[in-house]
């Protein structure tokens, strides 16, 4: 027996000893004073280093970007005049630190140079700041109603108008990198977004009575030509997740409205078909999910659930302290998860739980 | 089969011959459509001649009495009047006495029983008869008459004696052990202790002890008397006990143990506790990780209820303590520590005379200091565990 199948088989007989005692996460059998994921702490980073000032009811902010090749961890946090974005690495040092940006609401990668964008100011590679024209021009951020993803040629919005009874994507405007991401093109176009086939052969799509944008992540892609962009659409009570993945996004654009296309070998006419969206099995109550290639993790008040991308079944549920001391934000690679004690301003990654 | 039976059938019977003054005992014995025994105690009926003990006849009398004792000894035999041996039925316990009186006189071969049946205790006269024959082969007649009679008179003395009368049993010994060495049991009277009583209890009759030890709690116990000699081995007393070695598992800690020390300055009343808890949050999946915490405590209790039969204590014992929590990041270990109160802390005993296994509810409060790694708040946490006494 080798040293590998020894240490198995050690683990799986203590495993079996205090499976008893584990309960499967009982809280009988879990600190109950102890952050959540305690024993699964990869690294701890306090926050007052880098200048940030605890401050009593202060809600921060956390996103975390993953270019593909980097993953950084924003941090939206009090200092003594204001408030600041920090930028942190993966091992959790400072990548860099910008003023109030605004919120975090339209933090996104962009595929130029492997960066990313915050409200509207662009982020190198290496998480520092880029001193040049705020993208999207004279436009305003991203709104609720709006996600977006980036490619080599440039920054697409994507807009859910809120109107009842509609099921429809708008792609555009593109932001072309050529152009310094300002000044977008002027064309537009509304998808129709089938969620599941009608009942019968030609029935209308459902949902009728249409769906909202619930969150959207920027889903790490291998390379810069792809972008994907993961999202979270509410339909009455129903919670549907999914993604798109574009390989060129003006193939997209360049196409007139009503006229067939062709993505990836795939013909689609007025309607875009998502084969990969699922409908989550009973969520919670929440409207924070971050969608990763294998699961839907759904961070509630007080309950984490991880669904299925592929079958929407929930996979794994916890329980976990209220946000008043302790915030989380997933890696949209699902590897991370970042909690933030928001007593102490400090910082831990955590491995994936589930 | 025959048996004894219940009292109402025991008749005593004391043969006495007036010449041999030889007594005899009886107990009657009975069985449902069997014929009632009467059995004789105290040897063979003896025969004496009357009139100066001789007889006017050629007849050797010597060999006549035998031979007229063997004959009664064969016809009470026969008539289920049975001799056995000893004389151990006393007057007092059974309900009559009687004694018997055997007397003959014999001129020539004209011979005249006499039996008299009287009552030892008052020397009334019960019965009895005279039988007249001839000593020869008439003899046989003669006496089986006589014992006939006698057999029929008894059993009527059997019908008409009264119940029984019971004697009260009194405590004649009493042995008293204590587990103990130096232990002693002492009467007590009135809630004080008496070295030596001189009452004799009677059978039925509960007596209080004081059971006392040095380094024992004393402790009353309540004997029934049901015996004339007996023998009690008193319970062991709870010690009084002053330390005690506090082994712990708190279920919110499953991968960890407890040890600590408890301090009676007033025993089963007061206590200080000081104890330190080992434990890891490691949960057996791929990525956990062996985080380490120790829990430092020192407390202070008190007991509020021990019940009447000792199977039962609580107790709650505020105080305070610190976890230190090791956390093995990749970028080397960090420590933390929270300080924390004790709010309440409700523990019910099972107290053995050595061991007391306990289940405790703590109530903790962490302040959430800077240095720290839990949660501020107040947490529950249950724990299970033994006390063991430490002696020296």
């Amino acid at each position: 027996m080798d040293r590998l199948m020894m240490k198995h088989t050690v683990r799986r007989a203590l495993l079996l000893a205090c499976a008893p005692l584990l309960l499967g996460g009982c809280p009988l059998f879990r600190d109950p004073a102890a952050p959540p994921f305690a024993d699964r702490i990869e690294a701890v980073q306090s926050l007052t280093e880098y200048g940030v000032v605890p401050a009593l009811r202060d809600r921060p902010e956390m996103r975390v970007i993953n270019t593909g090749v980097r993953e950084f961890l924003l941090v939206d946090a009090p200092v003594e005049d204001g408030r600041l974005l920090l930028v942190l690495n993966q091992d959790l040092s400072l990548a860099d630190t910008s003023f109030d940006l605004e919120g975090l609401r339209g933090a996104f990668p962009i595929a130029y140079d492997e960066g990313f964008v915050v409200g509207k100011r662009r982020f190198e590679s290496d998480g520092t700041s880029v001193a040049a024209p705020d993208v999207f021009g004279t436009d305003g951020p991203l709104q609720d109603a709006e996600a977006a993803f980036g490619g080599t040629a440039g920054i697409t919005r994507l807009g859910f108008p809120d109107t009842a009874g509609t099921s429809t994507m708008r792609f555009g405007p593109v932001y072309e990198s050529a152009n310094n991401f300002q000044n977008p093109g002027p064309d537009v176009f509304d998808w129709t977004v089938l969620l599941v086939p009608g009942p019968e052969e030609g029935d209308p799509p459902e949902p009728l009575f249409g769906f909202s944008l619930v969150t959207f992540t920027n889903m790490p892609t291998p390379d810069f030509t792809t972008s994907s962009v993961g999202l979270v659409l509410r339909n009455d009570r129903r919670i549907w997740a999914g993604s798109l993945t574009v390989s060129e996004v003006s193939q997209i654009l360049g196409t007139i409205a009503g006229t067939p296309v062709q993505i990836e070998g795939t013909q689609y006419d007025y309607l875009l078909e998502l084969p990969s969206f699922v409908e989550l099995d009973s969520p919670s109550v929440s409207d924070r999910f971050v969608v990763t290639p294998e699961v839907v993790v759904s961070a509630g008040y007080d309950l984490h659930e991880v669904f299925s991308r592929e079958s929407g079944e929930r996979i794994a549920r916890r329980s976990v302290p209220r946000e008043e001391y302790i915030s989380y934000a997933y890696s949209p690679t699902g590897r991370h998860l970042y909690m933030l004690d928001t007593i102490r301003w400090r910082v831990y990654r955590v491995s994936r739980w589930w | 089969m025959t048996r004894l039976h219940a009292p109402r059938s025991i008749l005593c019977l004391a043969i006495a011959v007036l010449a041999l003054l030889s007594g005899y005992t009886a107990v009657a014995q009975e069985t449902p459509g069997e014929p009632r025994v009467i059995t004789v105690l105290a040897g063979t009926p003896a025969v004496a001649a009357f009139a100066s003990g001789s007889a006017d006849t050629d007849i050797d009398t010597v060999e006549f009495e035998r031979l007229l004792q063997d004959l009664f000894a064969a016809e009470f035999a026969a008539e289920q009047v049975r001799f056995v041996a000893g004389r151990e039925i006393a007057s007092g316990v059974h309900e009559t006495v009687v004694s018997v009186f055997v007397r003959y006189r014999l001129v020539d071969t004209s011979l005249t029983v006499v039996l008299a049946l009287v009552d030892e205790a008052s020397n009334e006269a019960l019965g009895g008869g005279v039988y007249s024959g001839f000593a020869d082969l008439g003899l046989v007649r003669v006496v089986r008459q006589a014992v006939a009679d006698t057999r029929t008179q008894l059993e009527q003395i059997v019908d008409r004696s009264p119940r029984p009368v019971r004697i009260p049993e009194t405590l004649v010994e009493l042995t008293l052990r204590s587990p103990h060495q130096r232990g002693a049991l002492r009467f007590q009277d009135g809630g004080e202790p008496v070295f030596r009583t001189t009452v004799p209890f009677q059978l039925g009759t509960d007596i209080t002890l004081l059971h006392s030890a040095p380094g024992f709690y004393s402790r009353t116990e309540r004997v029934r008397i049901d015996a004339p000699v007996m023998r009690f081995d008193a319970p062991p007393l709870e010690p009084v006990i002053v330390r005690e070695i506090v082994y712990s598992w708190t279920t919110n800690r499953p991968l960890g143990a407890g040890a600590g020390i408890r301090v009676y300055p007033i025993p089963r009343a007061l206590f200080l506790e000081m104890g330190v808890h080992a434990s890891s949050g490691y949960r057996f999946n791929a990525s956990s990780q062996f985080t380490a915490l120790v829990d430092l405590r020192l407390n202070t209790g008190a007991y509020i209820l021990r019940s009447q039969d000792r199977r039962l204590a609580a107790s709650v014992a505020p105080g305070a303590g610190v976890v230190v929590t090791t956390l093995p990041a990749a970028d080397g270990t960090t420590t933390f520590a929270d300080p924390y109160l004790v709010l309440a802390s409700f523990a019910a005993d099972v107290p053995f005379p050595r061991l007391a296994p306990f289940a405790r509810l703590d109530l903790l409060y962490y302040a959430g200091g800077s240095g720290g790694f839990f949660l501020p708040g107040l947490f529950p946490y249950l724990s299970l565990g033994v006390r063991q006494a430490w002696t020296d």
